[in-house]
C-alpha cells in the first residue's frame, strides 16, 4: 500500500546519504556514510575514490533507511535524488541507483538540486521558515546568498567568486595543520586565541558577492613570515574575518529585501561563531533566525526528501540527468 | 513471459538488450527509443514499453564490469545494483576481457592479446588462449604487455588500442580481429548462460579498477 513517504538520497560529494521523509518534513530514518576516513589522508574529497566509496555502500545505506522507518520500497510515493551540483563521478552513483530502484518498484525519480534541498534542511523535523526569507549558503562547496519567495522561486542575490568558505576553512585548518575537515577545528582553536591579525575582508563592502580567496592567500603569506605566530590568533582573526563578511552581507540583504527570517544552512552552518553571530544580527534587525539542528545543516538526505516533496506539489520533474553543476535557480 | 537484461557501458555509451529465452527481442542501439537523454533507466524502460514487458518481469541481469570508462561502468553498475535489488533479481557479471573473448572465439582460433586504455598512458592488457582469459594485467602500455606477452609465431589483437598492441609485437604475425568494444548481445549470450547454469550469480557487483587484485594475482 502506498505510504505518504519520499525516499531521498544524497551522494553528491563525499557523503553516501540515504533518509525516508514526510511530507511536514518528519524524519522516519536517516543513514549517512561518511568517507571522512578515506579523504582525511589527502586534506580533501578525493573524486575518484568519493565515487567507489558511493557505488559500494549506496544500496546497503538505502536499504537500511527502508528498515528503520519500516517502509517497503515498492510503497513509497516517490525517491528524491540529489542530481547536482556536486561531483560527477559521485552523482552518477546516486541518480542511477535511483533510476534502478524507480524501476523495479515502479516508483517515480525525481532530480532533485542539492542546493535547494540545502534550502529546505531548516524545516525538517519541525517547521521553522518563514517566507519570504533571506537565505545564507554556506558549506565546503558553495556561498551564496538567496531570497527565497515560496518553496519554488528562489532569486540568487549573490555567490562567491572563488572559494566557498567551507575550501578556505579547509585550506587554514591545512596550513594550520588541523587535518580535515577542517572547519570544527579552525572554529575550536579560534575560541582559544585573539583575533589580532588584521587579515582583508574581500569585497565586503560590495553588494552580495563573496571571495574567500584572498583571505585564505593572506593566512598563508603571514604564517610564512610569521612561524612563530600563536596559531590560536591566527584561526581567531581568520574566522574573525569570514564571520564580518558573512554577517555584514547577511545584514545588507535584510535591509535590501523584506525578509520574516534569516536562514542560515550548509555545514559552516554549524560553526558555533557564525551561530552566535547571527542569533545577535537577527535580535537587532527583528528578524527570525532560522537554524536547522547541526545533524541537519551538512549533507543528509532527508533535505533532499523534503525538497522532493516541493517538487511533487510543484508537478516539477526535472530531466534525470547527473550535472556537475547546477545553479540554486534552477530545479 | 520472463525477460533478461544485459547492460553494458564501458565504451562511453550506454547500451540495453533485452533477451527472451537467450534471443535479443530489444537492442537500444538498433531499436528506435526517441529519448531527451539516453540514460540506463529511459533506455530500458523504453526497450520494456517496445517489447510490451514490466519490469517485474526481469528475471536478471547481466554486466560488463569493466574495466572500461570509469564513469559509464559505475554508471551501470549502480543501476544494475539498484535494479537487481529493487526486483530481488540475481545478477550476472562478466568482465571486459570475458566478453571479448566470447566475441573473439568466433572469428579466431589463435590467442588473443587485447587492451582497455587507462588514464596516464595506463592500460588493462589480456592474453585469451583457447577463448578463455589467461591473464590480465594493468600499468603503463609496454609494461602491461610485456608482463602478458610470450613468444608467439602469430597472435591476434582486440579492443579500441589494438593498433598499439600490433605496434609492439614487433617479430610476430598479428591479426586484426576487428573487435573494437564488448558486444552487449554476446553479453546477454553469457548472462543467459550463466542463468541457466546457475553459475556466478551475485547479488551485488563492483567495477574493476586499478586496484582490483585479478591485475596483479
Ligand atoms: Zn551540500
Amino acid at each position: 500500500m502506498s505510504k505518504d513517504v519520499i525516499l531521498g538520497i544524497e551522494s553528491s560529494c563525499d557523503d553516501t546519504a540515504a533518509a525516508v521523509v514526510d511530507r511536514d518534513g518528519n524524519v522516519l530514518s536517516s543513514i549517512i556514510a561518511s568517507q571522512t576516513h578515506i579523504h582525511s589522508r589527502w586534506g580533501g574529497v578525493y573524486p575518484e575514490f568519493a565515487s567507489r566509496a558511493h557505488a559500494l555502500t549506496v544500496v546497503p545505506t538505502i536499504e537500511r533507511a527502508l528498515e528503520e522507518a519500516n517502509v517497503k520500497g515498492p510503497d513509497l510515493k516517490a525517491i528524491g535524488v540529489t542530481r547536482g551540483p556536486g561531483l560527477i563521478g559521485s552523482l552518477i552513483v546516486g541518480v542511477n541507483t535511483a533510476a534502478g530502484l524507480g524501476l523495479g518498484w515502479n516508483v517515480p525519480v525525481i532530480g532533485i538540486n542539492h542546493l535547494r534541498g540545502h534550502l529546505r534542511s531548516a524545516d525538517l523535523v519541525e517547521r521553522r521558515v518563514e517566507l519570504p526569507a533571506i537565505v545564507l549558503l554556506v558549506s565546503g562547496g558553495h556561498t551564496f546568498l538567496a531570497r527565497m519567495e515560496s518553496l519554488t522561486a528562489i532569486q540568487l542575490l549573490g555567490s562567491t567568486r572563488d572559494d566557498s568558505v567551507g575550501e578556505a576553512y579547509d585550506k587554514v585548518a591545512r596550513l594550520l595543520g588541523l587535518g580535515f575537515p577542517g572547519g570544527p577545528a579552525v572554529d575550536k582553536l579560534a575560541k582559544t586565541g585573539t583575533p589580532s591579525i588584521p587579515f582583508p575582508r574581500p569585497m565586503l563592502n560590495e553588494g552580495f558577492e563573496f571571495s574567500f580567496s584572498g583571505l585564505k592567500s593572506a593566512v598563508g603569506r603571514f604564517l610564512d613570515k610569521n612561524p612563530d605566530v600563536d596559531h590560536a590568533d591566527v584561526a581567531a582573526s581568520f574566522v574573525s574575518a569570514c564571520m564580518e563578511i558573512m554577517i555584514t552581507k547577511c545584514k545588507r540583504a535584510l535591509e535590501a529585501y523584506p525578509a520574516e527570517c534569516l536562514v542560515v544552512v550548509g555545514g559552516v552552518a554549524a560553526s558555533p561563531q557564525l551561530r552566535e553571530g547571527t542569533t545577535e544580527l537577527c535580535e537587532r534587525m527583528g528578524v527570525k533566525l532560522c537554524l536547522p539542528p547541526l545533524k541537519w545543516s551538512t549533507d543528509n538526505a532527508a533535505m533532499i526528501g523534503l525538497a522532493a516533496w516541493d517538487y511533487l506539489n510543484a508537478g516539477v520533474m526535472p530531466a534525470l540527468s547527473a550535472t556537475a553543476s547546477l545553479p540554486i535557480t534552477e530545479f | 513471459m520472463s525477460c533478461f537484461v544485459a547492460v553494458e557501458s564501458s565504451s562511453n555509451e550506454y547500451r540495453v538488450v533485452i533477451g527472451r529465452g537467450g534471443e535479443a527481442i530489444f537492442d537500444s542501439a538498433i531499436d528506435d527509443c526517441v529519448l531527451p537523454f539516453r540514460t540506463l533507466g529511459a533506455l530500458l524502460e523504453c526497450g520494456l514499453e517496445l517489447v510490451g514487458a514490466h519490469a517485474s518481469e526481469i528475471a536478471g541481469v547481466t554486466i560488463n564490469i569493466g574495466p572500461g570508462s570509469l564513469t559509464f561502468v559505475r554508471a551501470g553498475i549502480s543501476f544494475v545494483n539498484a535494479l537487481a535489488f529493487s526486483l530481488k533479481v540475481n545478477i550476472y557479471p562478466f568482465n571486459w576481457f570475458e566478453i571479448i573473448a566470447a566475441q573473439a572465439r568466433d572469428t579466431t582460433e589463435l590467442p588473443v592479446i587485447c587492451a582497455v586504455p587507462a588514464s596516464n598512458d595506463n592500460a588493462y592488457v589480456g592474453l585469451i588462449s583457447d577463448g578463455r582469459v589467461e591473464i590480465m594485467r594493468f600499468g603503463p602500455l609496454h609494461e602491461a604487455f610485456a608482463m602478458i606477452n610470450s613468444e608467439f609465431r602469430e597472435v591476434a589483437v582486440a579492443g579500441r588500442i589494438r593498433h598499439k598492441l600490433a605496434a609492439l609485437l614487433e617479430e610476430t604475425r598479428v591479426i586484426d580481429t576487428g573487435i573494437e568494444n564488448p558486444d552487449a548481445r554476446v553479453l546477454l549470450r553469457l548472462g543467459h548462460q550463466a542463468l541457466i547454469s546457475g553459475e556466478r550469480s551475485t547479488g551485488q557487483v563492483e567495477a574493476l579498477n586499478d586496484q582490483s587484485n585479478v591485475f596483479y594475482e
